[in-house]
């Protein structure tokens, strides 16, 4: 046990210490803390902030007009205080048509010109069309609502019917409360997905880290005193769980920084991000028992292939094998989640331990009727065949490291270690 | 103290590699293993520190069965390697404190061994920074970091100047006089014959050489003399020799600068030396032959190393 935790300083401190493990958490946090104050930041910068958010009771909801405009209303169909409902002085009255084309093309303060011909009909000018995210302008979408408002308006005074009263009446807001017997699958969807995709990413990029350190020591030597120092299970355990809690510590720092962001920012956001952020927290803790175990039984495999090859360029195509099944696991969750969260496909990943730190925690997280028992046998799947997969890991690392110059098989080192084992 | 090992025997992958290998070795002591690459030396060795089981045979430590983890051993392999990235102070008080020592003392330890070798300046510098020889010289104190009862050396003197060997002999010398229990694998011979009082051979996976290396060398003079003459040059001489003392000697042949007899049992020297003179030779050189340790390994292996 002194070993080990010996074993474990030392390789925490390694990691801590690596600059790119710090850089990239230094990296990755500033990028997830600007990207989510990004929304105040732009109403500082924009200085919106509460002025705007004052004037939007008083405008039409969902209709606003957003850039500034040239307007030439010669009959004067459209009055100020409606063009007011839908923007913040973002109309500027031009006299001629020939005016506001002059000022358009010579000035970059305006984004078009709208011309009004009758009260169901206008004329809209720009210098290039301009293309929104969903493929159209939506600024003449806008203006067609404002249009019609001021229409709308007059034509429901002219049968003496206050159209304000009109519009309170059609636009009453209905009250829904929805039930869901069982599990509603939508709530977690985002963030299971989030989840899962995160632990993909971290035992590929922590599975490689482990595998490659492993096969340095191998090709700088510095094994044969290691293995006669210690025993290989303090060392390969103290490898593997080290680099879990660098992992996440790195995950854990990354993710409180996000939440404390979102949070600050949260009137910004108005809540568009819960889907991601307010995970439940059973789904928290069986996504940190499944995820741990999951990420230990690769990192134990990835140790392993560390142990095999002979320099650390080959790790890479030696962990093909291993990286296949994994992107398969990973894809069999992904579209168990997509297809049916409690379909066939995920219940069978669930209790292959390849796959069940992320099927089981899919199914607990999105899928209803889930029992306890069902988790519990997962569970012990699990740690068993990590703890399995771990001691074989240390007798691969045992044997495989002292084996230098030709290529090693598995089935060699597994003959090797049988054969140990029988005398031992 | 006393280390025995009994005729271990090791096979990989069906082959035998180690066919009965027995020695032992008592605390105050070095052993000198030599034998050719692939002898079977690190196979041995690497029993000993309980990387691989023996298929038969046992390791006994004052007649009881050898447990590696009960004892503190030094082993400094043939095959150097730390961690290139990592500061000296760093690598050497993992490696203390992975054998079993606090962190307080093995900082002490490891500050006291890079004093003694002469390279405490670089405690705090990277090791791929250091010379060759100063990098041997940290493998070096990390073997004896935590202070063992057996120290294993495997061509400790590989890429030392001859000032650093110096200084690593002195601490060899050290450690036995401390009553150390060391084991030394070299091919530098003279070495071995300055520090190990017994020696063993080892070739193909046999042990063809065994014992006091005094006794060892003394077995090998025993009923030699050499002779060399002023007035003969030493082809002309071996002949005259094998023409005319052809009853007295078993065999004679030219060896390096002298011409080497072994004598018939029962023969005496003065004998010889008497009829030697009789046949008008002028004895430059004359004695009784005690070989090098190095005639005796390439007697006994055959082959240069």
């Amino acid at each position: 046990m002194k070993q080990f935790l010996v074993v474990l300083r030392y390789e925490l401190k390694g990691h801590f210490q690596n600059k790119v493990y710090r850089l990239s958490t230094i990296f990755v946090t500033l990028l997830l803390v600007i990207g989510l104050s990004f929304p105040t930041i732009k109403n500082l910068i924009s200085g919106d902030d509460n002025e705007s958010s004052t004037n939007t009771d008083t405008q039409v909801e969902g209709y606003l007009l957003d850039g500034h405009y040239l307007l030439v209303d010669e009959k004067g169909y459209l009055s100020q205080d409606v063009i007011n409902l839908f923007c913040d002085n973002c109309m500027k009255d031009v006299s001629t048509q020939k005016e506001a084309e002059d000022l358009l093309t010579n000035s970059s303060d305006y984004d078009a010109v709208f011309v009004v011909t009758s009260d169901l009909s206008y004329k809209y000018i720009v210098n290039n069309q301009s293309f929104s995210i969903m493929g159209y302008d939506n600024t003449t979408y806008q203006f067609e609502s404002l249009l019609r408002y001021q229409y709308q308006t007059i034509e429901f005074e002219a049968l003496d019917i206050n159209f304000t009263k009109v519009m309170e009446v059609m636009n009453t807001s209905i009250q829904k409360e929805e039930i869901v017997l069982g599990k509603d699958s939508t709530d977690n969807y985002m963030a299971t997905y989030v989840l899962i995709f995160v632990l993909y990413m971290m035992v590929l990029l922590y599975g490689q880290n482990i595998a490659v350190a492993v096969a340095s020591e191998k090709s700088n030597r510095a094994v044969e005193i290691l293995v006669t120092s210690s025993s290989s299970n303090a060392l390969i355990f103290g490898k593997v769980i080290a680099g879990a809690i660098a992992s996440i510590i790195q995950f854990g720092v990354i993710v409180i920084a996000a939440v404390a962001t979102y949070h600050y920012n949260y009137d910004a956001w108005n809540g568009a991000l819960d889907v991601i952020f307010k995970i439940p927290v059973d789904v928290l803790i069986t996504f940190g028992i499944f995820g741990v175990l999951g990420y230990l039984l690769y990192a134990f495999i990835y140790g392993a292939i560390g142990a095999i090859v002979q320099k650390s360029e080959e790790v890479n195509s030696s962990a093909i094998p291993i990286t296949i099944i994994y992107v398969i696991a990973f894809m069999v969750t992904y579209f168990g989640m997509m297809i049916d969260a409690n379909g066939i496909l995920l219940k069978i990943a669930s209790y292959i331990p390849l796959s069940s730190f992320m099927a089981m925690f899919t199914r607990v997280s999105m899928g209803s009727g889930v029992s306890m028992v069902e988790i519990m046998v997962s569970l012990v799947i699990l740690i068993g065949t990590t703890g399995l997969i771990g001691l074989l890991a240390a007798k691969i690392y045992r044997m495989g490291t002292l084996m230098y110059g030709n290529k090693i098989k598995i089935s060699t080192i597994l003959k090797q270690i049988g054969k140990e084992n029988k005398k031992a | 103290m006393k280390l025995e090992v009994k005729n271990i025997k090791k096979s990989f992958n069906e082959k035998e590699v180690l066919h009965g290998i027995s020695f032992e070795v008592d605390s105050g002591k070095a052993l000198g293993l030599l034998g050719r690459n692939g002898a079977g030396k690190t196979t041995t060795i690497r029993i000993l520190m309980d990387v691989f089981k023996a298929n038969t045979g046992e390791i006994l430590l004052d007649g009881k069965p050898f447990v590696r983890k009960n004892i503190q051993i030094g082993y400094l392999p043939e095959e150097r390697g730390l961690y290139p990235k990592k500061t000296v102070i760093e690598q050497m008080m993992y490696l203390g404190e992975l054998r079993g020592l606090s962190s307080k003392e093995s900082k002490t330890n490891s500050d006291q061994w890079l004093k003694r070798l002469g390279i405490e300046e670089y405690r705090k510098s990277k090791l791929e920074t250091l010379s060759k020889g100063n990098q041997q010289k940290v493998q070096l104190a990390q073997t004896l970091v935590a202070n063992p009862d057996i120290v294993i050396l495997d061509e400790p003197f590989s890429g030392l100047d001859p000032v650093n060997s110096k200084i690593l002999k002195d601490v060899i010398l050290e450690l036995i006089q401390e009553g150390k229990l060391v084991i030394f694998s070299s091919h530098q011979m003279s070495y071995v014959e300055e520090f190990c009082e017994d020696i063993i051979i080892i070739d193909k996976g046999n042990v063809i050489l065994s014992g006091n290396l005094k006794q060892v060398k003394h077995r090998f003079g025993e009923n030699r003399i050499f002779i060399s003459a002023n007035n003969y040059g030493l082809v002309e001489l071996c002949e005259m020799i094998k023409q005319n003392l052809n009853g007295q000697i078993k065999h004679a042949e030219v060896f390096k600068d002298i011409v080497l007899l072994e004598l018939q049992v029962g023969c005496v020297r003065n004998d010889i030396v008497s009829k030697l003179i009789q046949q008008g030779i002028d004895i430059e050189k004359f004695g009784v032959y005690e070989p090098s340790l190095t005639d005796i390994f390439v007697k006994e292996v055959g082959g240069e190393e």
